[in-house]
C-alpha cells in the first residue's frame, strides 16, 4: 500500500450538522486529512465561517433543515459522487415518560432518525454514494444506557443503529461500509442547550476519563472514513470516556 | 501516492514506545511493522527468537527498536520481558493460540493450555506492568479478542471462552487504570488471513464467503490498533472494536 491508509486525499465527504459541535470538528479534521467537504447545516453564517476556516480548497456548502423533504431533495440534487457521508445533525430534548407527547416523539424522530435514514435512501436511489464509500452515523451512548428522561431520544438513536446494520448488509456488495459512533457527554452547543434542565457538568464528571471534546469524536469518525478501516462495517464504536462501564 | 508532508492527521505514534506480543508472525508482526511506520519505538516479543529477528528487520529504521524472546506462559520468562522493556506508552497483546475441540472430547489440560496462552498471559503481563510501574500515564492497552467471543461455532468452545474471559476482564481494568488516564480496549477481529489459519486454503476460501467484505488482512487489525494506541482515542476505553468485514451476526 503506497498511499497512507490515514489519508482522505481525493475524497469528497458530506457532513450534516457541520456548522457546530461534532460536525464542525469532523469537517475541520477531514479537511486537514485532504478531503473535499460538502458541509450541510441550517445556519448560513455559521456554516460559512466553518467552511472559510477549512484547510484545502473546493469545499461546498448546502443550507437546509434536513427534516424538510425539499431540503433533502435540494441536497441530493447538488451532491456530487460521495466517498463518505457523516450524519451528525441531531437534537436532544428531555422528557420523563409520563410527560412524553406525540409532538416530542415526532420532533426527536424527525431529526435523529427520519432525516439521516431518508437522506441515505435518497442518496442511494440517486446513485450519489460511490463504490467503497464509508457512511458514518452519530448516535449516542444513551441508546445503551437510557438514563432518566431520555426514553425517546435513546429510542430514536437505537432505531438508527439498527437501521444502519441493514444499510451495511445491503450495500457491502458495492464495498460501501456503514458504521455508528456512539458518544457519551460531548462538550457541544447541543449539550449546553440542556443546561437548564439537567446538570450536564455533573454528569460528565462521572465519566472516568472526563468530558469528551468534539475533536475526540471527530477522530473516530475520520478513522471510520479512512481506508485504514476498510474491513470495518456494521459496527458501533463507543466513545464515552468510560461512562457506561459500570452498566455495560 | 500521498506525501506525508502534504496533509496531517492524528493517527501517529511519534514519541511513544509500544510493546507488541506475538510479533513473530501474523497479526502481531503486522502490528509491529505498522506501529513503527506510524512513528513508534517498538519492543517486540514472541517465543521464536529467529522469527522475532526477522520481524525486527522489517521495522522502519531510525528508532532503537528492541526484541525480547519469551514464552509468556512461563512466569520467569515473563518477568525477564517486563524487566527488559522499559517504560511503555502502549501494549498490544497479539500473542494467541488455537483452541478447537468438541466439548465431549475436551481434556482439562487442553483447556488450561488455551487459557494460559490466550487469557492468563495477557492478564498477568498487565498485572506485572502495572505492579512494576512500567506504564506511563496515558498508556493504552490493546487486547486481541475475537469474533469468537460473541459468536457460536461448533468445536470452538475453548477458544471462545478464553477470548470472552479477556473481554470480561477489560471493563474492571479500564475503571481501575482511568485515574492515570490509561485505557484498555479489545479488538474483536473476524477471520484474518494469517499463518494461524491459512494452512488449509480451501477451507479459508469457503469461510471467506461468509464475510460481506471478504477476509481481513493483518494490516487491517494493525490500523485499528494504531487508532486505539494514538492520543486521538484518549476517551475510548473498555470497549470492543468489532473488525469483521460487516459479517451480519455480531
Amino acid at each position: 500500500m503506497n498511499a497512507s491508509p490515514f489519508s482522505l486525499a481525493g475524497r469528497t465527504i458530506l457532513i450534516t450538522g457541520a456548522s457546530s459541535g461534532i460536525g464542525e470538528a469532523t469537517a475541520r479534521l477531514c479537511a486537514t486529512m485532504g478531503a473535499r467537504i460538502l458541509a450541510c447545516g441550517r445556519d448560513r453564517e455559521r456554516l460559512a465561517n466553518v467552511v472559510a476556516g477549512l484547510a484545502g480548497a473546493d469545499h461546498q456548502t448546502i443550507i437546509g433543515d434536513l427534516t424538510d423533504p425539499a431540503a433533502r431533495q435540494a441536497l441530493v440534487d447538488a451532491a456530487p459522487s460521495l466517498d463518505g457521508c457523516v450524519f451528525s445533525a441531531g437534537a436532544a430534548q428531555l422528557a420523563p415518560m409520563r410527560m412524553v407527547t406525540q409532538r416530542h416523539l415526532d420532533q426527536l424522530f424527525a431529526v435523529n432518525y427520519d432525516a439521516p435514514v431518508l437522506l441515505t435512501q435518497a442518496l442511494l436511489a440517486r446513485r450519489r454514494i460511490a463504490a467503497n464509500a464509508s457512511l458514518v452515523y452519530v448516535t449516542a451512548v444513551a441508546e445503551h444506557v437510557a438514563p432518566h428522561a431520555t426514553g425517546i431520544y435513546s429510542g430514536a438513536k437505537a432505531a438508527l443503529t439498527a437501521t444502519v446494520r441493514t444499510i451495511a448488509v445491503e450495500h457491502a456488495k458495492q464495498g460501501v461500509r456503514a458504521n455508528c459512533v456512539s458518544p457519551g457527554y460531548v462538550a457541544t452547543p447541543m449539550l449546553d442547550g440542556l443546561q437548564n434542565v439537567m446538570s450536564t457538568g455533573d454528569k460528565a464528571a462521572l465519566a472516568p476519563l472526563g468530558m469528551i471534546e468534539p475533536g475526540d469524536v471527530a477522530g473516530a469518525i475520520a478513522w471510520l472514513l479512512a481506508p485504514a478501516s476498510r474491513w470495518v462495517s456494521r459496527t458501533s464504536l463507543v466513545i464515552d470516556s468510560g461512562l457506561s462501564l459500570h452498566v455495560r | 501516492m500521498n506525501d506525508e508532508t502534504t496533509f496531517q492527521h492524528p493517527f501517529h505514534l511519534r514519541g511513544k514506545t509500544v510493546l507488541v506480543t506475538g510479533a513473530s508472525s501474523g497479526i502481531g508482526r503486522a502490528v509491529a511493522v505498522e506501529c513503527a511506520r506510524a512513528g513508534a519505538r517498538v519492543v517486540i516479543n514472541g517465543r521464536d527468537a529467529g522469527r522475532l529477528t526477522d520481524t525486527l528487520a522489517l521495522l522502519d529504521a531510525g528508532l532503537d527498536h528492541a526484541a525480547c524472546a519469551a514464552d509468556l506462559t512461563d512466569p520467569p520468562q515473563m518477568a525477564r520481558l517486563v524487566a527488559a522493556c522499559g517504560e511503555l506508552d502502549g501494549v498490544v497483546h497479539a500473542a494467541g493460540v488455537h483452541g478447537v475441540t468438541p466439548l465431549r472430547m475436551l481434556r482439562q489440560s487442553f483447556m488450561q493450555t488455551v487459557l494460559d496462552a490466550n487469557f492468563l498471559a495477557p492478564l498477568m503481563l498487565t498485572q506485572q506492568l502495572l505492579a512494576k510501574k512500567t506504564l506511563r500515564n496515558g498508556a493504552s492497552l490493546v487486547f486481541m479478542s475475537s469474533i469468537a467471543a460473541h459468536t457460536g461455532t461448533v468445536g470452538v468452545g475453548p477458544y471462545s471462552a478464553s477470548k470472552a474471559a479477556l473481554e470480561g476482564m477489560i471493563r474492571p481494568l479500564a475503571l481501575e487504570i482511568a485515574p492515570r488516564a490509561m485505557r484498555a480496549n479489545a479488538i474483536a477481529p473476524g477471520l484474518v488471513d494469517t499463518p494461524l489459519v491459512n494452512d488449509d486454503r480451501a477451507w479459508l476460501d469457503d469461510k471467506a464467503k461468509m464475510y460481506p467484505l471478504g477476509l481481513g488482512k493483518p494490516e487491517d487489525v494493525a490500523y485499528a490498533a494504531i487508532y486505539l494506541l494514538a492520543d486521538i482515542s484518549r476517551k475510548v476505553t473498555g470497549t470492543q472494536l468489532h473488525l469483521d468485514g460487516g459479517i451480519p451476526w455480531t
